[in-house]
């Protein structure tokens, strides 16, 4: 121990420094991006521009603190884009015949049905790791956007077509609270009630201690299963979420539109500095691992780089995340 | 000198705060089959890992010389090259490759990269018959039963031209008739010329096959000598050199008070996760007392873990018998229902089952008790109020009951937000300790509390565990290190082959006793 404290003391300032970049690399990441950004492009800083991202990021935001949880508990949910396509088309069909409130609802709990019947296939196979449950949700998915496409007929449903009142909807997707979007709002709120959950709840600690060591934590008493029931319904019910404040966005809902949506999840979780292995990570660097995506495309966009290469890049940083992540932990 | 076929000279290897080999020096005549015994932790894995190049060149200091010249191993490859092959307890068998496929692993008869089937089949065949095994060259090797796997495994052995086999407890987990057909192999090849190095605790098998005999205790060589030197030897001598004359003073007094039976369990059975039929652990029944320790010896793979394992309901199989608590009879299927009855169990695998090593000491410590504390009432004087309310984590409090255990236990840290990936062995050890003392737990069952961990930190270990017994708690001390139990505990149960095969008091039973009821060899009574 005496080691450290002199390692400590001689270099303080550098290894303050170089604890910093290591901790919130993302950070400075999205600082240099949108410097870059704003001195080539004058258009970044147009306030257009930014309520246009502000209004980007909320289904991402939604699905990608869902997958959070799944992430820190040790797992992973590959099923988000079929739970997205699946919950927007039924959601979006019952505005009419529901009325507002109970098709919000019933959206919601689709969401955590859908994550409920994740959790029990992986307890009750057995799939215990991650590798299995990422076959396992990717399975799943295409079983939600099957349904989601036998539900639609494979039909895109629009706004214009709902008779009745969609003003709650409309507000969600295009309405203002002072200078804040709606669903900037929805976010704060969400974000507050999930940052809670997880450092301050026993269930949330019980979900870091199965993500850190799965045995440990079992012979120590804490209840994995319900653990890893409980990530699922909660990224679950996250993803149905994002796909109400989607759908509400884009004014339509088409059985595809979930598409991507699990990458773009992971991307974020895990440039914001969630570790894939477990344990460690919290909501609140998934909010900004989630604003570098954004503010990435949204500065590609504007510096005139093609979607695809646009992919290409996030796939390096993805790659590039991961790599950093392990050398930190060895 | 020339005789020799390898020697080991004065081979000094370091763990960190530990030193498990002391200047060894380990000579073997060629043709010879030699014996290499001593307590468990005496150092003869290491030593042999040392020569087999697991521990490369400049790990150790020494010198390890083969037919005459000084060798420099760095790979398990490079060893074998000179002929040293090791065949360690776990088979290194893929079981669901044939027995073809399994001799010829990692050295396979191939040209440009394209494998020789036909001849490997003809080689194979020639070296199966080699060990006396009339088996299918294409079966499967778990197909074929652990003794022939075994046998195969030599096989694999010899087809590298082992000129110096090693054998690991070979016949730890084969059968009488299996044992018998293996030595008769050993026989015929050291017949052939090939040399052998035998390493058991079965020292019936050492004293019908050895030809020479080691003996090590602590890291040193305590003897070496043919078997009929020295006045010939024998089962009663290699057992006092094993366990020493003297136990040092390296433990603190025994508190010898011990009240009412806290747990007793009765007709125990455990069946192994695998083999459904076999049974790990047979009919075993003992009690335990306010205020004692009770010690468990044993071999490894003797049944000690999976017996405390399953009583923690941590197994994972099927389990029978009765036990209670506090004269309560109690069913318990998972590890917090052990919690929840006051039953806490430290794991021998500190860093698998005992920590998240990724968390800080703050979480690893109330780790345990998230859930005991939550239950209303469940503060008491010792955590003062609840750890948690509500399903919310009062982390105030966390910190401050946090704060107190690293203090009492003295855990050496710059804060309780370091992470135990970054303490020392001993002091991991101690915050898995304060993790189930904070669980409040009538019995604590502490399987191998002192492996890994330097002196200093063991005598602390040892002052604790006396705390506890005399603040009234029971402990149950699971150790292959006999001097260790002897020392600590009250009472000694001794394990062997899934049965209890004797209950002792370390003060009134002469020690080659007691080793010989873990030993198996007979049946003892208190």
């Amino acid at each position: 121990m005496a080691e450290i404290a002199m390692h400590m003391g001689r270099n303080r300032v550098a290894r303050a420094a170089q604890a910093f970049f290591r901790d919130y690399l993302v950070l400075v990441m999205i600082a240099a991006l949108v410097t870059i950004t704003a001195i080539v492009e004058p258009k970044f800083l147009n306030p257009r521009n930014l309520t246009n991202i502000m209004r980007q990021f909320g289904p991402l935001m939604m699905v990608s603190l869902g997958m959070t949880f799944v992430i820190i508990g040790g797992f992973i949910d590959l099923s988000v884009a079929g739970i997205i396509n699946l919950v927007a088309v039924v959601t979006i069909s019952l505005i009419g015949p529901l009325g507002q409130i109970p098709a919000l609802l019933t959206g919601m709990v689709i969401g955590a049905a859908c994550g409920a019947l994740n959790a029990a296939a992986i307890l009750t196979s057995g799939a215990l790791t991650q590798a299995e449950a990422l076959f396992l949700t990717f399975g799943m998915s295409t079983v939600f956007s099957a349904l989601a496409l036998l539900y639609s007929g494979g039909m895109t449903m629009h706004f214009w077509d709902i008779k009745t009142s969609k003003s709650m909807f409309e507000s969600i997707g295009a309405g203002s609270v002072g200078p804040f979007s709606v669903s900037f709002v929805i976010f704060l709120v969400v974000l507050l009630l999930l940052w809670i959950f997880q450092t301050k709840t026993t269930e949330g600690r019980a979900i870091s201690l199965t993500g850190g060591n799965k045995t440990a934590a079992r012979l120590s008493g804490i209840r994995i299963l319900r653990s890893i029931f409980v990530i699922y319904v909660v990224c679950g019910l996250m993803t149905g979420v994002g796909a109400i404040v989607l759908f509400s966005r884009i004014t339509t809902a088409a059985p595809v539109i979930g598409a991507g949506y699990e990458t773009n999840a992971i991307l974020s979780v895990v440039v914001g500095g969630t570790t894939l292995k477990g344990g460690k990570g919290s909501v609140l660097r998934t909010v900004m691992g989630v604003l570098l995506v954004i503010l990435m495309s949204n500065c590609l966009d504007l510096l005139g780089v093609s979607t695809y290469l646009q992919v290409v890049t996030k796939g390096a940083i993805l790659i590039l995340a991961i790599w950093l992540d392990n050398r930190k932990q060895v | 000198m020339s005789d020799h076929i390898f020697e080991m000279e004065n081979i000094s290897k370091d763990f960190p705060g530990v030193r498990a080999l002391d200047s060894v020096n380990f000579r073997v005549k060629k043709g010879e089959i030699h014996a290499l015994v001593g307590e468990n932790g005496a150092g003869k894995s290491t030593l042999m890992k040392v020569l087999s190049g697991l521990y490369p060149y400049g790990s150790y200091s020494g010198r390890i010389i083969i037919n005459g010249t000084e060798r420099h191993f760095h790979t398990i490859k490079d060893s074998e090259r000179a002929g040293v092959v090791v065949i360690y307890q776990e088979l290194a068998l893929v079981k669901q490759l044939s027995i073809t496929e399994n001799i010829f692993l990692g050295s396979e008869i191939a040209r440009n990269g394209v494998i020789n089937w036909d001849l490997a089949l003809v080689e194979a065949r020639k070296w199966l018959q080699e060990v006396g095994l009339t088996v299918d060259p294409m079966e499967k090797v778990v197909n074929i039963g652990v003794g022939k796997q075994q046998l195969v495994e030599i096989a694999k052995a010899l087809a590298k031209n082992a000129e110096i086999l090693i054998l690991d407890e070979p016949t730890a987990a084969l059968n009488e008739e299996d044992s018998r057909h293996l030595l008769n192999i050993l026989r015929q090849l050291k017949a052939k010329g090939v040399t052998c190095i035998y390493i058991s605790h079965k020292l019936e098998e050492v004293m019908s096959i050895a030809d020479s005999v080691t003996v090590l205790r602590d890291g040193q060589t305590v003897r070496s000598q043919t078997m009929a030197e020295n006045g010939g030897m024998t089962e009663a001598k290699m057992i006092s050199l094993m366990v020493g004359r003297t136990l040092e003073q390296r433990y603190p007094r025994k508190p010898h008070q011990s009240g009412e039976v806290v747990m007793e369990v009765r007709n125990w059975t455990v069946w192994h996760p695998e083999l459904v039929e076999k049974e790990v652990i047979k009919d075993v029944s003992f009690q335990i007392r306010k205020g004692e320790i009770l010690g468990i010896a044993g071999l490894m793979g003797a049944g000690r873990t999976e017996l405390f394992m399953s009583l923690f309901g941590a197994y994972g199989s099927r389990s029978q018998g009765e036990v209670t608590i506090h004269g309560r009879k109690v069913d318990i299927r998972e590890p917090r229902h052990a919690i929840q009855n006051g039953l806490s169990y430290l794991s021998e695998d500190r860093k698998g089952n005992g920590l998240v090593l990724g968390m800080d000491i703050l979480s690893n410590i109330t780790l345990a008790s998230l859930r005991k504390l939550a239950s209303p009432g469940g503060g008491t004087a010792e955590t003062g109020p609840q750890l948690t309310r509500a399903g919310v984590i009062n982390i105030l409090q966390e910190v401050v009951v946090t704060n107190r255990y690293v203090q009492r236990l003295a855990i050496k840290t710059p804060s309780i937000e370091q992470k135990v990936n970054n303490l020392s062995g001993g002091n991991q050890q101690k915050v898995v300790l304060a993790k189930w003392l904070l669980t409040q737990p009538a019995i604590l069952i502490l399987d191998e509390p002192t492996r890994g961990i330097d002196v200093g930190a063991k005598y602390e270990i040892y002052l604790l565990m006396k705390r506890i017994v005399e603040a009234g708690g029971s402990i149950i001390l699971i150790s292959s290190e006999l001097p260790e139990v002897l020392n600590m505990a009250n009472r000694v149960l001794t394990i062997f082959e899934g049965r209890v095969t004797g209950e002792f008091y370390p003060e009134k039973t002469p020690v080659d006793e007691i080793m010989k009821a873990a030993l198996g060899l007979e049946g003892g009574a208190a």
